[in-house]
């Protein structure tokens, strides 16, 4: 009587399969690490970001009108912060671009960078041109 | 190794075309606008040739000109004009908030519909001014005789 061998290798497809299945797996598992990186950097880039209002508004007494964030990659953000023109006009706002370059020194490094753009406030801002340009998240005062 | 004079030659040129466009008020966002070029050639000519050394400080070199820094930094996640600016925050405190505040003006013309006033184009042109005073070769006082 023939009795059936067991199987104990593996066809092509079985070998692709397996491939597929592995690459998969492991693409899930990459993802999950990366969003795990950028939901970190996220974190902290919210945290710089409202140290940095909190400090010019108290210290410098400069009046805020928005603060966005733009992410442009895992580990690049972008922050952009409208701020009352007669402030941005005058000299002392040095000071402010002073302190942000030790915010970036502090905080920068392979990866993690951030950066500050400051805007002089006015009531016809192109909000779908500054949105256009990836700057979707506004920061909510507290 | 000698400075770069062609960034020197495009800042002078820059700035030709500034007081050129300057002369009326239609301007106002180009006037910014060949500020900041004009700056960030005049920061290029200073920076550069611009001595560097491999990561493990073994071995010593120079980039001559931006260009060659940014293409040996291609992998660095940021944009051109913020490498400058980063530049000048490690190389030169003196300027660099003057530099990111033109840059910022100049960077952000087109959420303001490219409207801007005198008082911001003043603002640009000292802002010039004093990254062009710092940056510029010193004259040379010939001998006395």
């Amino acid at each position: 009587m023939w009795e059936k061998v067991k199987e104990d290798y593996f066809t092509h497809d079985d070998l692709i399969d397996a491939y597929l299945q592995g690459k998969s797996d492991q693409k899930d598992e990459s993802k999950k690490i990366l969003m795990q990186h950028l939901s970190g950097n996220v974190d902290r880039a919210t945290s710089i970001i409202e140290s940095v209002y909190h400090k010019i508004k108290n210290d410098f007494k400069i009046t805020v009108s928005s603060v966005s964030l733009k992410i442009d990659s895992i580990s690049y953000f972008e922050a952009l912060i409208t701020v009352d023109r007669s402030n941005f006009l005058a000299d002392e706002f040095m000071k402010v671009y002073e302190f942000a370059t030790s915010i970036k020194k502090q905080n920068n490094n392979d990866t993690f960078f951030i950066s500050f753009t400051f805007m002089p406030y006015s009531s016809e801002l192109n909000m779908d041109c500054i949105h256009s340009d990836g700057f979707i998240l506004e920061y909510a005062k507290k | 190794m000698r400075k770069n004079d062609a960034s020197l030659a495009h800042a002078e040129h820059n700035e030709k075309a500034l007081k050129y466009i300057d002369k009326t008020p239609d301007f106002l966002d180009w006037v910014i606008t060949m500020c900041f070029y004009s700056s960030l050639h005049y920061a290029r000519y200073k920076l550069f040739p611009l001595p560097d050394a491999t990561s493990d400080g073994k071995s010593k070199f120079q980039h001559k000109t931006f260009d060659e820094y940014s293409r040996f930094y291609r992998d660095k996640p940021i944009s051109k004009h913020m490498m400058l600016h980063n530049l000048l925050e490690e190389h030169h405190p003196e300027i660099s908030s003057e530099y990111g505040q033109l840059m910022d003006l100049c960077k952000t013309a087109r959420y303001h519909n490219y409207k801007y006033t005198r008082e911001e184009s003043n603002l640009a042109k000292k802002l010039q001014v004093k990254i062009k005073t710092y940056c510029s070769p010193a004259v040379s006082v010939p001998p006395a005789v």
